[in-house]
């Protein structure tokens, strides 16, 4: 048995770690409800976009634009959102898996993949598994502080139209409720088939008796949808970022919960082990004052 | 002929969560060319938005009074149907509970994004012209 000294060392760190992940576990269930409640904000935004889009491809007659033609170009991209820190159980791992798909389904098809990601704790996977990233952007927190989004938006949506890429999907960690979260592939172009994606998450896709051929459009067609397209990307490719950090602060509270509850079990482990280890020195000590006083009597 | 008292409701909706919800007697808003009024029974609209100050003249429940809201919308769509506007902005400030220490901290934060861009990029005609409507929006609405 261990010395009462190297016990009572032992529970002083377990008690550290214990008041550390308890620490954690408050700023990540701080951080999880600011995300949420600006979740609850933007599917608002993004059900009046998707309803837009609904109306746009629904047109009896199609709309001529890029973006909603499909291309021919043999190459995809995908963009993998990784946890901007760790201690997070396998969140990562779970969109290295996912990420391993397609580079399998891409080789398979005889497909060029170029892998885009974020700065996360991802690249030290995609690093062991010697997958080069074609370009990282700025982490989670950071784009959804307005950096990076625009950028991203911007250089797909350039690619798709200069028909250099058939399909633009985002990797990322989906959050459906508190108890699931599950990794998903998000197609962001074609445009045809992001509107398709958000319309099934739509409760009333369009209420109205009203075709888009009804409406007067200001400026034309073309220019409406340029606009609009570029808006209802920037705001899906948002919404998978904020999906991403929601998922990855619950991924890190519950990790930090569990953490705590070890810690705390091994805190009354070792408290037992201390108090029976006391109780024998003690008992020691007693036998021993009580044999020196039998030797003197 | 049409009856152009009937109230129609007006939904502003940004990235920040839906702003406005009310039924409104009528709404003019800037759109990419200009100013743009609505009232009821307006022909079906889809319409890119400028930068400017929007009005809402609300329903009144005293007689001979026009109660307005006013709004800062920058860039986004205007989708009116069936005596519905929506308004779906790329960014908007609402000119109710309107904070001035709120308002001083949009203006500097604008002035920070064009320092040190040239005077005669878009970017910097259209953040100066932000920073003045916001000054508008506190002197009308504030």
């Amino acid at each position: 048995m261990a010395g009462i000294r190297q016990i009572l060392q032992r529970r002083k760190a377990a008690d550290s770690i214990r008041r550390i992940t308890r620490t954690m576990e408050m700023v990540s269930t701080a951080k999880y409800r600011t995300y949420h409640n600006r979740r609850d904000a933007v599917a608002d935004y993004e059900n009046a976009l998707s309803q837009i889009g609904y109306l746009l491809v629904t047109s009896q007659k199609p709309v001529d634009h890029p973006l909603l033609k499909h291309n021919d170009a043999n190459r995809s991209a995908v963009l993998a959102v990784g946890s901007a820190r760790g201690l997070c159980g396998a969140y990562n791992n779970h969109i290295l898996h996912l990420l391993e798909v397609h580079i399998k389904n891409a080789s398979r098809f005889g497909r060029d993949l170029d892998i885009y990601a974020t700065e996360s704790r991802l690249l030290n996977l995609l690093n062991y598994r010697g997958i080069k990233p074609k370009k990282i952007y700025p982490n989670i927190d950071k784009s959804l502080e307005g950096f990076g989004i625009d950028e991203i938006t911007d250089t797909f949506i350039e690619q798709y139209i200069a028909g250099k890429i058939d399909t633009f999907d985002i990797v990322y960690m989906q959050y459906f409720s508190a108890s699931n979260q599950n990794v998903q592939t998000m197609t962001i172009l074609p445009l045809t088939e992001l509107i398709d994606n958000l319309t099934t998450s739509l409760t009333a896709i369009w209420p109205y008796d009203i075709s888009f051929e009804e409406f007067y459009l200001s400026p034309d067609a073309f220019e409406v949808i340029k606009g609009l397209a570029r808006i209802i990307v920037r705001a899906s490719i948002e919404f998978c970022f904020m999906d991403a950090a929601l998922s990855e602060h619950l991924a890190r509270m519950v990790a930090m919960r569990s953490a705590t509850e070890n810690a705390e079990n091994m805190i009354k482990q070792l408290t037992n082990e201390y108090n029976s280890a006391r109780q024998s020195q003690i008992t020691g000590d007693l036998l021993d004052i009580v044999g020196g006083t039998g030797a003197l009597t | 002929m049409s009856d152009f008292t009937k109230p129609l409701k007006c939904v502003i909706i940004s990235p920040a969560g839906k702003l406005l919800d009310c039924s409104a007697v009528g709404v003019t808003f800037i759109a990419h060319d200009g100013s743009v009024g609505v009232l009821s029974n307006h022909m079906p609209m889809l319409c890119e938005l400028g930068l400017g100050i929007m009005e809402v003249e609300l329903v009144s429940t005293a007689p001979k009074t026009t109660p307005k809201k006013f709004a800062l919308i920058d860039g986004g769509f205007a989708l009116i149907h069936s005596n519905m506007i929506n308004i779906i902005a790329n960014d908007a400030v609402p000119g109710w509970d309107l904070k001035k220490e709120k308002i001083d901290i949009l203006i500097e934060s604008g002035k920070k994004k064009i320092k040190g861009v040239p005077e005669t990029s878009e970017i910097y005609t259209h953040q100066t012209k932000k920073n003045a409507l916001l000054e508008k929006l506190v002197a009308i609405a504030g």
